[in-house]
Parts: structure tokens; sequence; C-alpha cells
């Protein structure tokens, strides 16, 4: 069997120098043992196997046809969160495709059949009825009920509300993005929404390896924003954010359009005054950046030069080909509002930003990975404890939800989870 | 290979989950740093192990000796399992990844000794000790190497050897699962601790486990190890700011200062390299080959290619040494920059300014550069050349950059790596003896020549083939300078040519008195070296026969091919 897609990154595997660096925190910024590994897989199951390095040597063996494409292969392959640490990581050290060799090798084995049950089940459900969790009695649009935003594309707005499917079927979350939405409409921001004709982003089948599924639905996406003449999408949740701004482009999927992320126009908001956070809050809070609003946001520039080859084996490009450190994901806004808001006591835990800990919620939910996940989601809890937070805030519904689920499991340090929509409201003392 | 009772008597020894005998596993710990070396298709694999353990104790290791006592396998133990010589010398091998003993066991604070499991990474101890006002050496891979793997089991050269010496001198006690499967214990781990097992008489068994090299998972399983420690007298902990891949400190730290010093050569900067360490004044140093210097001045290939191009470093750069100077107190100290300015003025060196020079410089003082053999003779020749340099205004935020950069080197391990990485896709290393700092430019010298023809048919990086890089030992006692090039690992020829430089290396080394490489190990090198040096080939040999009569450990990388090892895995192989 030969696997093209594979091949063609051979000689990318081959750079890997079994360092482990992108196990742990980039050394410079390394603090303390206790909280300084970030692959989460590699945390729980600690093989080799369960890392960049080991996905990618395993790959190699595929493509020269050294072990089949089978279960065993593919019980490791999918445990992947696809949280993209090890990618920026090894970027610390050269220029790398860590991501892509992990994405392609998962590909491969979707393609061979191979993916869990539960993983098929979720992209069946998709295309069923455009909600990963399957068809619910709810339709896409009930989340914004009675708040009378502007329903697109029959009406014209500059900006679209985009909730996302996690947050628009989840009791819970709906509320955030209810409650964003009346942060926009009190600052006087000219939005709308898709309604019932909202589609996932995708980014079930893109991080479960179904590559045509998601460009499929990348591509649907796409026209209807078209259609909707907008300007700018805003995200409620930031897995949404990253899969409109970096994933659609790295498949060749283009909008056209801004993205941003909700706390990235409520900074802006909150600076020009159109929202004002007057209520103190009395909160220790600590945040998380999410993977897919963090370090998985930046988007890979196209880059259009020329590799050359000088001193016998040095390559080089004209211009410069800009490497994906990470760094250029939505960190700031989330941390300046929750800085600005009176009484708050902010505090950082140890892996932040581009090297921030994945909350073991990504790349698809299957029994056999659950305690994994759920190990990585509580091993954060411990660190936003560690730091003194009573509070664990993020951005991202999926983040949420897995804190949430974790947090419920610890009964020696539970954390409340709060989505930063639900305490910028709470500041910003509106109804 | 194994039988489904086999892998049923190890899962009941450490317990289901951490026993991995699928191909996959097996593949994902088939490949290591340069792997390809020991290939004979020239393909990266290396044998594939029967299977994959990861223990939790001394007590599961000694059961898994046992068990390949008793059987047609054999244990490799590894830490962190970085570097080559972790790789399985044979399909009958069973690996040990030892990534669950990764205990700080204790640091004791009065008599300066720290024990540790397998995979306490050199940072993780470091972070710790500094709160303590220690500090550990660490090998120059940088800190995400295993603290036991270099004390106990495998070389130990580093750039903070300048004042904390040779990592094998450091090793004060060790907890070894011998390859009979009993738990010695030796030395001391410190105050109060479990053990106190004195060393002799008769023939030291700390030299014997521990040598010059180094036993390399070949001779049982180092299960702890006491590590010596000395003193940090600055900050416990440091705070950055900027981003991946450029973390800046927020400010320099106390007591500590790092320079960068020029001299006009091998004479001076020898010279220079003894003062220093007699007066004690280096806690670490770094020989900076001028391609590596040209490299931390860029940020990419493009930026180096221009740079490089000037041709200014070649002239410029050729001895450079970059010293971190570290005072218990602010006074000793300052002592110390003292005798440090007043040795590179003896030894005819120049101090450079911490300062970034940008590109536009390099080109307009080309010209000059061109017309003499070696430049930095005339200008050290200046009247108070020091004094005008040292007038040279640097912005803060330059100082504190350049001095992150060399902090982040000399002293925290952090960015070792990528130093070497950027150039070419792999970093190959030859010649390297543990010997007098003048020998170490000997070494450069030879390494250089041998690199030459490799370098001018395009084969290996061009990197003005002195690549040589290392520092000053036990305060200027010994020298190290490791013989490093630069190749592609995705480059058939490329990979040929390195192996062809290595060999003829190694044999060079013999002829010119070189001293005894890093590759000295495993018993091809030990036979070719051996006799040249003491015939310690035999006495491994030897102490192989006594101690693993059932070859319970595969030796491949300490006494040679293991008895058990299948005919077609008993053939020699050049290391790199
Ligand atoms: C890029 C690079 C640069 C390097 N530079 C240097 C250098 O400048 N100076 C230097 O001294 N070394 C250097 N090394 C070699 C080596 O990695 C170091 O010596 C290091 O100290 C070993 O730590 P490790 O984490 O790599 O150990 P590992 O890779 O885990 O093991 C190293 C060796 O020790 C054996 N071993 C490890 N743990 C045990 C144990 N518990 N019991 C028995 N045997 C064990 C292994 O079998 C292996 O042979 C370099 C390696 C690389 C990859
Ligand atoms: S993937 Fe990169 S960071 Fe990870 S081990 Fe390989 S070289 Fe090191
Ligand atoms: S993407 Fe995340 S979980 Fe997957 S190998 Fe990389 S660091 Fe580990």
């Amino acid at each position: 069997m030969s696997y093209p897609e594979l091949k063609a990154l051979e000689g990318d595997i081959a750079t890997c120098f079994r360092c482990s660096l992108c196990k742990m925190v980039p050394l410079p910024v390394f603090k303390k043992q206790e909280f300084s590994n970030i692959c989460p897989i590699n945390s729980h199951y600690m093989f080799h196997s369960y890392s960049a390095s080991g996905l990618g040597y395993m790959a190699l063996a595929l493509s020269e046809g050294r072990i089949k494409a089978d279960k065993a292969l593919a019980d490791i392959v999918f445990s992947c969160r696809t949280c993209g640490y090890c990618d920026m990581a090894c970027n610390f050290i050269m220029e790398s495709k860590r991501n892509e060799i992990n994405m392609t090798l998962r590909e491969t084995l979707v393609r061979e059949g191979l993916a869990p049950a539960e993983y098929k089940q979720t992209i069946q459900n998709l295309k069923s009825s455009g909600n990963p969790a399957g068809s619910t009695r709810t339709r896409a649009g009930d989340w914004a009920a009675g708040l009378n935003l502007k329903k697109l594309p029959e009406q014209k707005a500059d900006i679209l509300l985009y909730a996302g499917c996690l947050t628009r079927y989840d009791k819970k979350a709906l509320l955030s993005a209810r409650k964003l939405a009346k942060l926009l409409l009190h600052a006087g921001v000219d939005v709308g929404i898709l309604g019932d004709d909202e589609n996932c982003c995708g980014l079930p089948a893109h991080w479960m390896g179904f590559k045509d599924d998601f460009t499929a639905l990348a591509e649907k996406n796409a026209s209807s924003f078209k259609e909707a003449q907008i300007k700018t999408i805003v995200t409620v949740c930031g897995a949404c954010l990253g899969t409109l701004k970096a994933k659609y482009p790295k498949y060749g999927i283009k909008t056209g359009v801004e993205v941003l992320h909700g706390t990235e126009l409520l900074e802006r908001l909150i600076k020009k005054k159109k929202i004002r956070l007057t209520k103190p809050l009395n909160l220790k809070v600590t945040y998380h950046d999410p993977c897919y609003l963090g370090r998985q946001s930046e988007p890979q520039e196209e880059w259009m030069g020329e590799e050359k080859t000088v001193f016998g084996q040095m390559k080089y490009t004209v211009p410069p080909r800009k490497i994906n450190y990470g760094t250029e994901g939505v960190f700031n806004p989330p941390r300046t509002i929750l800085k600005s808001i009176k009484g708050l006591s902010f505090r950082e835990m140890y892996r932040i930003r581009e090297y921030s800990h994945c909350c073991g919620g990504g790349g698809g939910s299957a029994q056999q990975y659950e305690k994994m996940s759920l190990e990585a989601a509580k091993d954060r809890i411990k660190e936003a404890r560690e730091v003194g937070a009573d509070y664990l805030v993020t951005s991202c519904s999926h983040c949420k939800a897995q804190f949430e689920k974790a947090s419920s499991d610890i009964s020696s340090h539970p954390i409340s989870v709060l989505d930063i929509i639900d305490i910028v409201f709470q500041a910003a003392d509106i109804d | 290979m194994l039988t489904v009772d086999e892998l049923k008597e190890l899962k009941d020894m450490v317990g289901t989950e951490w026993v991995k005998d699928d191909l996959p596993t097996r593949d994902a710990y088939s490949i290591y740093y340069n792997s390809s070396s020991l290939n004979k298709e020239d393909k990266l694999w290396t044998a594939r192990p029967a299977a994959v353990i990861m223990p939790k104790t001394p007590r599961e290791i000694s059961e898994l000796t046992k068990f390949c006592n008793r059987k047609d396998f054999m244990l490799k133990p590894f830490s962190t399992g970085w570097i080559t010589s972790c790789a399985p010398g044979s399909r009958k091998t069973i690996l040990l990844d030892l990534k669950r003993m990764d205990k700080i066991i204790d640091i004791d604070v009065k008599n300066q000794i720290a024990v540790v499991e397998p995979y306490v990474r050199a940072i993780d101890l470091q972070s710790e000790l500094w709160k303590h006002g220690l500090n550990v050496h660490a090998v120059s891979c940088g800190g995400n190497h295993s603290i036991l793997a270099s004390t106990a089991a495998a070389w130990g050269y580093g750039i903070t050897g300048a004042s904390m010496g040779y990592q094998a001198r450091n090793m004060l006690g060790v907890e070894w699962v011998m390859p009979s499967g009993e738990i010695l214990t030796l030395g001391s781990p410190g105050d109060g601790a479990e053990w106190f097992s004195t060393d002799g008489p008769g023939p030291g068994v700390r030299g014997l486990i521990r040598g010059f090299q180094g036993t390399f998972g070949g001779l049982g399983t180092f299960t702890k190890v006491g590590v010596k420690l000395y003193r940090w007298d600055s900050d416990p902990e440091y705070e950055v700011h900027g981003g991946s891949p450029k973390y800046i400190l927020n400010r320099e730290l106390p007591n500590l200062g790092v320079f960068i010093l020029m001299f006009p050569g091998k004479k001076e900067i020898t010279d220079a390299g003894y003062k220093l360490g007699e007066a004690e004044c280096n806690y670490s140093d770094f020989r900076m080959p001028a391609f590596f210097i040209a490299l931390g001045f860029t940020d990419n290939n493009l930026e180096l290619k221009q740079l490089w191009s000037t041709g200014v470093f070649q002239k410029l750069a050729r001895y450079v040494l970059t010293v971190c100077v570290h005072g218990h107190s602010q006074k000793e100290y300052q002592w110390k920059v003292k005798a440090l300015k007043q040795i590179v003025k003896e030894s005819g060196g120049l101090i450079l300014p911490m300062q970034q020079i940008p590109l536009l410089a390099f080109e307009l003082v080309k010209p000059f550069f061109k017309m003499f053999k070696n430049p930095l003779k005339i200008i050290t020749k200046i009247p108070f050349i020091q004094e005008i340099t040292d007038m040279l205004k640097t912005s803060e935020e330059m100082r504190l950059k350049l001095f992150t950069t060399a902090f982040f080197i000399l002293v925290r391990h952090a960015n070792n790596s990528q130093g070497g990485f950027r150039a070419s896709s792999g970093m190959f290393t030859s010649v390297g003896a543990f010997d007098t700092w003048d020998m170490g430019f000997e070494q450069a010298d030879y390494i250089a020549g041998v690199k030459r023809p490799a370098i001018e048919k395009g084969l290996i990086l061009d990197d003005g083939g002195d690549l040589g890089s290392g520092g000053t030992f036990d305060f200027g006692h010994l020298g190290y300078i490791e013989g490093i090039g630069e190749y592609s690992t995705n480059d058939p020829e490329s990979r040929k040519a390195t192996k062809a430089i290595v060999e003829e290396s190694l044999h060079g080394t013999i002829e010119r008195s070189l001293g005894l490489p890093i590759a000295a190990f495993g018993g091809p090198m030990n036979q070719l070296f051996g006799p040249h040096c003491y015939n310690y080939h035999e006495m491994i040999m030897k102490i192989k026969e006594k101690l693993d009569p059932n070859s319970s450990y595969d030796s491949w990388t300490y006494s040679g091919a293991s008895e058990k090892a299948f005919a077609d895995e008993k053939e020699g192989y050049t290391f790199f």
C-alpha cells in the first residue's frame, strides 16, 4: 500500500532528532517540573509513540511499509488531541511540519476506515443534522430567541455573530452567546446572525481527520458568508475562531472576511468606552488559552518565493518564509479585559499563551481516550489552583465544557469555570 | 518474538499498560538522533526492539533483569532516549524507558548533594536548586537531558564544566540494578539518606561502573544518583517577556555577567583560558566557532548567508570565548570581572561590547578585513583599544537581548540545540577528546582539514571548517573541543560524506595522538582505541564477562555486540 501524502513528508519526518522538547514547555520559560509537561497524550500514556516525534516515526514506518495501517496504530494516532503544541515547540528549534505530519497520518487512517466508531458517528451527525452531537429538538437559531438580532442574509449587518454548534446547543454555553450579543447591541454594533442557517464550522471533522468532510463544510460556510455580504465574523467560541481564521485557508478555502473572536471586539469596545466595566468583581482568576484561539489561530502565511541552497547544504528562502511560532494567536485581548476589571485579581499559570496546556477536549472524543482527556483538564485545574485562582476563565466552549466535566470529578481541588464573556457581562452591569 | 507466556510474565512484573509489544510502538523506538549511522542501508532505522517497558521501581527493574538472565532477551535502559546510544542493538533487546522514574528524591542543601531518578531533566533539577542557592552541572546538549544519565551512564561534558568539572566526577552516590538483578548502593546520597557504602579497598567500583565514558546502558540500570552540587548566588527565578523563539529576560541577574572575548590567535585564547581558570573567574565558558556566532547574530538563513558572505566573521571571530562570570557576592563578582579584564588585556584579547552590529557595518568594514590576514592582530595593538571599545554606548534593550542569549546558553542550557539545527538539518560530531585546552584547538584544526574536501564538494555545510565547540574544564586543568559539522539528514550523499569524515577522523586521531574521542565506546571503537590506551578494551570485556555472564544487558554501546544478538547484528558501526 502506498501513501503519497506521507511519502511527501518523509524528509520532514527525518529532521526530528528525538530531543523531546515537544513534550515540555520551551526551556527558556521553564519554571517548575510539576507544570512543565505539555503534550497531553505523552503525559498520560508516557510512551514515546504518544508524542509528535513518535507519531512522525510511525508515519514513516507506515509510508515505508514497515507497519500496516491497523487498529494498533489507529489507537495511538487518534489519541492525539491536535492541540498543536508540538508544532510550535519544534519550530522553536527548526522550521518543522509536525502538525502537518500528525494530521496527514490521521487523515490517512481515516481513509483506511480506521477512525474510532465515535468519530465516525460524529461525522454522520454532522452530515445529517449539521450538529456533531446529533439532532436535537432545538433549532440552530433558537439560542438567540427574543434578542431581536438581524437575520442574515435576508437582512444586512456589518458583523456576523457566529455562535458555533457547541455553544448554541448547550443550555449553559448559549447563555454566554446571548450575553455577547447583548453587549454588542448595548455598544451599538451592527450585528446579525445566520440563525437556523448557521452551520458547524467543521472543526470536529478537521481534528478527527475527515479532511473531505471538513473541506465540504468549509466551502458551504464560505459561500454562505459571501451571500450574507458581511465584512467581519465575530465568534463566540475560540475553537471556531481558529478554524475559520487559520484552518480554512490552510485547506485552501478563502472566506475573504475578517475573523475576530468576541474578546477582540470587546477589547476594542471597552477601549472606545462603548462598554464600561463599572462593577467591581472580587474574584481571583486565571486564564486558560484555548489551543484554537491561541497558537492554532495563527494563520500560515502564503509564501511565494524561492528556496535556494548555499554553503553546500544550507537552505534559505527568498523572501524568508515565516515560521509559525504560535505567538500571533489571540492572547492579549482576554488578559487586557480581565486586568481592566476593578477588584479582580488576575494571576498567570505556568503554561500560557503559545505554550498553553491543552484542556484535553480537542481531537475527537472516544470512550477509550476519556481518562487521558480528563486527566489533561484536571492537571490544568490543579495548575490554576496552584497559582491561587478560584476561577478558571476561558473563552472556548469546548474548553469550558471540558473543565466543568473534569472539575465535577475532582473532590480535592475543584474550581469554578467561567467564560470570559460572563465576566465582562457582569462587570459591565447591563441587563 | 516474545511468547504469550513471556509477555504475561513481563506484564505481571510492571503492570499490563506498561509493556508494549505492538509494532507501531516498537517502530517509534527504532529511530534516534543520527541513527542512520547504525543502519547498513543508510535508513534511519535501528534494530526493532522486542518490546518497550516502562518500569517504576528498582525492584521491578531487578525482576526484569532476572527475566533476561533466564531468557534469550536483553535489556537496554535509557532515561530520556535522546542520543543514539539508547538504541537497541538487537531484535532481542527489550527497551527500558525510565520516564516514569522522575522524582527529585532529595536536595541536601548542607552537603550540596541532590538525589534524583533517571527522568529528572537538568532543567527540572536546576530550577529547584536555584531556590536553595545551588546549581548542577549540565551537559551541552541542553537542559532537557537526564542528569542521572550524564552523571552515571554517559559522557558528561558541559559548558559549566569550567567551574563544575566533568560530570563523572560529580557522581557521589548511585543505586545500581546490577546485571545479575541484585541492587547495589554505592557512595552516599547525602545526610540522613538511605545508604552509605564506602568504595574499596581495591579497584574502585565507581570507576568500574562509570569509568571515563560510561557504560551506556550496557551494564545494568542506574536507578538513583547522588550528584554533587555547586553554589548559585543569583536570583532563584527569573521572568521573561517576548515570545517564541525569542524570550527576553526582564532584567539582568545579579552577581552574573557575560562577556564575549576575542583573540587574534590560538596562543592568545589558550593562554587566556588557563589564566581565567587559575583566577577561578569563569563560572562557565564556551569556545564559540565563528559560524555559530554569525548564526546567533541572525534570525534566518537568508540573513546568515548575507552576514557570513561578508567574510568578516571568518577573520574576526576565529578565536572567541564567551564567558560567564559569577560571584558569591557583588564584591567578589566585581573582583572577578576586574581579573577577567586584566587577563584579556595581558593575553592580547579584546572584550566585545554587548552590541548587535547591523549587516551594513559588516559590509562597510569588509574591504579593510580583506586587506589583512589577521585584522584582529592589528586591532588589538591599537593603544587603548579596549578603553575605546568600552566607551561604545549600548542601549539597555540591546544589552538585555545579548545578555539573555548568552545566559540561556552559558547558564540555563536553554537554547543549545536551537543554536545548532537552523543552518542544516543534522549535526555530527567527530573527534573531540577530554584533554588539555590546547589539544582542543589542535583537534579543531585537524577536523577542519578532514572536512575540507566534503565542504568543497558541497556535501556538508561550509561552516568555514572549524566548528569546534567546547570550553575549559576544572578551571583550566582540562579542555574539550568537539569537532562538529553540519550535514543534511535528507541527502544520502551528505550522510555518506559525514560517515566518511567521522571514520577518517577516528583513525587520524590515533595517528596524531589527539586523545580518546567522544565516539570511543562500544565494541569496534574500543578495539580501535584500546590498544593505544592501556588496552582498556580488554578490561571492559572482562568486567562485562564477570558481571553479566548471561548477557542480560545489551552491550553494543559498551563492550560490543552481545552474545545473544543475531549474527547480522554483530557488525561494526560508525557513530556520529
Ligand atoms: C545534540 C546533542 C548534543 C550533545 N552534546 C553533548 C555534550 O556536549 N556533552 C556530553 O557529555 N554529551 C552530549 N550529548 C550526549 C548525551 O545526550 C548526553 O551525554 C546526556 O548526558 C545523556 O542524557 P540523555 O538525556 O541524552 O540520556 P539518554 O539519551 O537517555 O541516555 C544516554 C545513554 O546513557 C544510558 N542510560 C541512560 N539512563 C540510564 C540508566 N538509568 N541506567 C543505565 N544506563 C542509562 C543510555 O542507554 C544511553 O546509552 C549530546 C547529545 C545530543 C543529542
Ligand atoms: S518533533 Fe521536534 S521537538 Fe519533538 S523530538 Fe522531534 S525534533 Fe524534538
Ligand atoms: S498535537 Fe498536542 S496532543 Fe498531539 S502530539 Fe502534538 S502536543 Fe501531543
